[in-house]
């Protein structure tokens, strides 16, 4: 038997909750694992369920729903979002798909829709209403092409030898230290340092590991307990 | 650019960091060696992950090159796969490890199931002999 897809429904109107339930319960193949009044109590029935879907109003009493929809998915990476709201301005839709929602469905809109699009965002596909759509295709429009690359130009300034002393010193050695790492006198391992501070606008030590930090340039293993 | 060819076919939003590799001069073979790496991860995360965001960066760390790729998909067990990786079907990653060998680096995985898998890769440089001399002028 194929397993029902888990389905949490986050709203603080108990009516339409309940609404919502019986008309996913009327679909084949789902099944509501629980209902959450605010952000709260949804995060953490997600954490302890691991649902395949939230179903998520914007405007939640204790914090937003786009909020809710960041933490859910860092919370929980199977889960997928699909916003139910009264809301059908465009920026609340491009906020709620730039925070990690996939679906979105206004409240207005008929059961046959909602369970349409239940289908898409299960299916790991993207779904927005016809009604709400055609306002962000035009909106998109207006967005000028965001380029996916981005180049540390600060950081292109430093020389070779830079960018060593930087990785050292960023991985906690001492002047003379580095002087014996790379023949070179604990001068002029001052001047790189101070080369390296200045090319970067960093004033201090700790600055300067978190900039090696945030590159990627040293080993701070986040993972670990 | 391979990353928003990538992004468009897959959905994958890659965020792409690059620095400091301008100055290291790298020998073509590194360049193209790289550009592999890269696209070899992107498709592996494409294939397998379930991500719906990958994070490349690529520095100059002299005399090193670090790349890092992270994805926040669905991860796998590293125990399991340290036990399965000859086999064929896990031929992405290990031909990866295959590229960084043939370039003197290193690679590290990381993964965890649902949290994601991050990949660290350290190769040597290697510089481009018609390239400007080393800045090691202060020996």
């Amino acid at each position: 038997m194929v397993q029902k897809k888990t389905i949490l429904i986050v709203d603080d109107h108990t009516l339409f909750r309940e609404g919502l339930r019986a008309i996913i319960e009327r679909g084949p193949g789902y099944e509501v694992i629980g209902e959450a009044g605010n952000s709260r109590e949804g995060l953490k029935m997600v954490d302890k369920y691991k649902p395949d879907l939230v179903l998520l109003d914007i405007s939640l009493p204790d914090r937003s729903g786009i909020e809710l929809t960041r933490d859910i998915v860092k919370l929980s990476t199977k889960t997928r979002i699909m916003i139910v709201s009264m809301h059908s301005k465009t920026d609340y839709i491009v906020r709620a798909f730039q925070a990690g929602a996939t679906g979105y469905v206004i409240k207005e809109s008929a059961a046959a829709k909602l369970l349409q699009g239940i289908g898409s965002v299960l299916k790991g596909d993207y779904f927005m209403d016809a009604a709400v759509s055609q306002k962000v295709v035009e909106k998109l429009a207006e967005i000028k092409e965001k380029k996916v690359k981005v180049t540390n130009t600060t950081y292109d300034a430093l020389t070779p030898r830079e960018q060593e002393v930087m990785i050292l010193v960023a991985e906690g050695l001492s002047t003379n230290q580095i002087s014996e790492r790379l023949y070179i006198s604990p001068k002029t391992v001052e001047n790189h340092r101070s080369r390296v501070m200045q090319k970067l606008d960093l004033h201090n030590t700790i600055e300067l590991v978190r900039y090696a930090t945030k590159l990627g340039l040293i080993d701070i293993d986040l993972w670990k307990d | 650019m391979f990353c928003e060819e990538f992004t468009e076919k897959s959905g994958v939003k890659v965020d792409f960091q690059s620095g400091g590799m301008k100055k290291l001069q790298l020998d073509s073979d590194s360049q193209i060696n790289l550009y592999r790496l890269v696209q070899e991860a992107l498709n592996n995360i494409g294939k397998h992950a379930n991500a719906r965001q990958a994070t490349i960066k690529l520095f100059g760390a002299s005399p090193n090159i670090i790349l890092r790729i992270e994805d926040g998909g669905k991860g796998f067990d590293m125990e399991a796969w340290e036990r399965t990786k000859d086999s064929e079907k896990r031929m992405g990653l290990r031909s990866m490890q295959e590229r960084v060998s043939l370039l003197h680096g290193k690679m590290m995985i990381q993964s965890r199931p649902r949290e994601g898998t991050r990949i660290f890769v350290k190769i040597p440089c290697q510089e481009n002999r018609h390239g400007p001399e080393k800045d090691y002028s202060d020996r």
